[in-house]
C-alpha cells in the first residue's frame, strides 16, 4: 500500500498507480496540490511503489 | 519524465506549455520568464525603487526572491492585519516575512494596523457595514490604503504584488460572472501611476500558483502553508476550483482565458467609459485620491465608530 498524506490526512491506496491514477481516485485535482516523495517533488506520472509515503502540499489558497 | 533542457529527472510538468523540467532549470526558468514579463508590461526597470508587498505567503515571498535575484532595488512591506490569536495567522505570516527580510538582508517596511489605527482588522470588520458583509472587503480596501500610503511616503516608483495567474483568472472569471464593467476594463497586469496613486504592477500574473507553490519549495522559501481563517470558503477559492476543473479537462484553459482577455483588451474590447477618466478629490482626512467629496472609503470606516 501507499500512504498519501495530505493536511494531515492519510490515504491508503494499492501501490503499482502512477500519482495521476491515485490523485484521481482521491477526486484530487492534479492542478491544486504538489507531492513530494522524501522531500523530492515528483511528476504526475510517477509510479507509487508499496510502503511509500507521498506528501501532498495544496497550492490553492485564497484573497 | 525528462527535463526538457538537460535530459535528467523533472521535478515539474507543466501541461499548458508541454513543458517539463528539473530543479535547477525551474528555478533559472521562473526567474527568467519573469524579467520577461516585466519588460513585456514595461513594469519596471532596475533605475526604480520597487515595493513588494509581502503577506508571509508563497507568492509574495516568491516574488521578492525572484526580484532580488534579478538584481533590482526591492525592498517589502509586511501589514499586519492584527488575525488570529497571539501567535496565531497574523503573527506566524509577520515572522515569515521578518525571518525573509533578515537572511537576506533587505529592507522590510512593517505597518502594524492595530498600533495605527487602534483596532484588528476582525475588530474593524465586525462594527461597519461593509465588514459585517465580508471581512475580506475590509481588509483588502486597508492593504490598498497603506500600500499606497507607504509607497507614496517613501518615494518608491511602483508597488509590486504577487497575484498569480489564478488569482487573475478567477477575478476575471467572477468579474465576467457579473459583467462588473467597471472592475473587467481596470484589470491589468501593470495600473499606470495617477495623481496620488502610485504605480502598480503584478509580475506573476502569468504562472500558475501551482508553479509558484513549486518554485518556493524547490527554493526553499519558509512560507505560511495555513490558510486566512476569513478566506476558508470564499468565493475566491471557489472560482479557482471551477477554473481548475477546466484547466483539468483541458490544459492551457486557464492561462488562455486570461491571454485572450489581455489581447481583446488590447484590440479596443473593452472601451473605457468616459466617467472612468473623472478627476479625483482629495480625501480630507488623509490626504488620499478618492472619488467621494469628502472622507475616502478607508476613512469612512472609521467614521462609523
Amino acid at each position: 500500500m501507499v500512504t498519501l498524506i495530505i493536511r494531515g490526512k492519510k490515504y491508503e491506496i494499492r501501490s503499482g498507480m502512477t500519482l495521476l491514477s491515485s490523485l484521481k481516485k482521491l477526486n484530487i485535482l492534479p492542478e491544486t496540490v504538489l507531492a513530494t516523495r522524501n522531500g523530492e517533488m515528483i511528476t504526475e506520472d510517477e509510479v507509487l511503489g508499496d510502503g511509500e509515503r507521498i506528501d501532498l502540499i495544496e497550492v490553492i489558497s485564497g484573497g | 519524465m525528462k527535463c526538457r533542457t538537460c535530459g535528467t529527472k523533472a521535478v515539474i510538468n507543466m501541461r499548458q506549455h508541454k513543458l517539463a523540467l528539473c530543479k535547477l532549470h525551474f528555478l533559472e526558468w521562473i526567474p527568467a520568464q519573469t524579467e520577461r514579463f516585466i519588460k513585456k508590461y514595461e513594469m519596471f526597470t532596475h533605475y526604480q525603487k520597487v515595493l513588494v508587498a509581502v503577506s508571509g505567503g508563497k507568492d509574495s515571498l516568491s516574488l521578492w526572491d525572484i526580484l532580488i535575484k534579478l538584481g533590482y532595488q526591492a525592498d517589502g512591506i509586511y501589514i499586519g492585519l492584527g488575525i488570529g490569536d497571539d501567535g496565531g495567522y497574523s503573527d506566524i505570516s509577520r515572522k515569515m516575512c521578518e525571518n525573509f527580510s533578515r537572511e537576506r538582508s533587505q529592507k522590510l517596511h512593517v505597518f502594524d494596523v492595530n498600533e495605527e489605527y487602534g483596532e484588528t482588522i476582525p475588530k474593524i470588520a465586525q462594527r461597519t457595514r461593509r465588514g459585517k458583509i465580508k471581512t475580506c472587503s475590509v481588509c483588502g480596501l486597508t492593504k490598498r490604503h497603506v500600500m499606497n500610503e507607504v509607497a507614496q511616503k517613501y518615494n518608491y516608483d511602483v508597488l509590486v504584488t504577487g497575484h498569480n495567474l489564478d488569482d487573475e483568472a478567477a477575478v476575471l472569471f467572477g468579474n465576467t460572472l457579473h459583467w462588473d464593467g467597471d472592475f473587467i476594463v481596470r484589470q491589468s497586469p501593470v495600473l499606470p501611476a495617477t495623481s496620488g496613486f502610485s504605480k502598480k504592477a503584478k509580475p506573476l500574473c502569468r504562472f500558475y500558483e501551482k508553479e509558484m507553490a513549486a518554485y518556493a519549495i524547490l527554493s526553499g522559501i519558509q512560507y505560511i502553508y495555513e490558510e486566512c481563517p476569513y478566506s476558508i470558503g470564499s468565493t475566491s477559492i471557489y472560482y479557482k476550483q471551477q477554473l481548475n476543473v477546466l484547466e483539468n479537462n483541458n490544459p492551457g484553459e486557464k492561462l488562455r482565458f486570461y491571454l485572450h482577455f489581455l489581447k481583446a483588451k488590447e484590440n479596443g474590447l473593452f472601451a473605457m467609459e468616459p466617467e472612468s477618466f473623472q478627476d479625483l478629490l482629495v480625501c480630507k482626512k488623509c490626504g488620499q485620491p478618492t472619488s467621494a467629496d469628502g472622507f475616502c472609503s478607508f476613512c469612512r470606516l472609521f467614521d462609523q465608530r
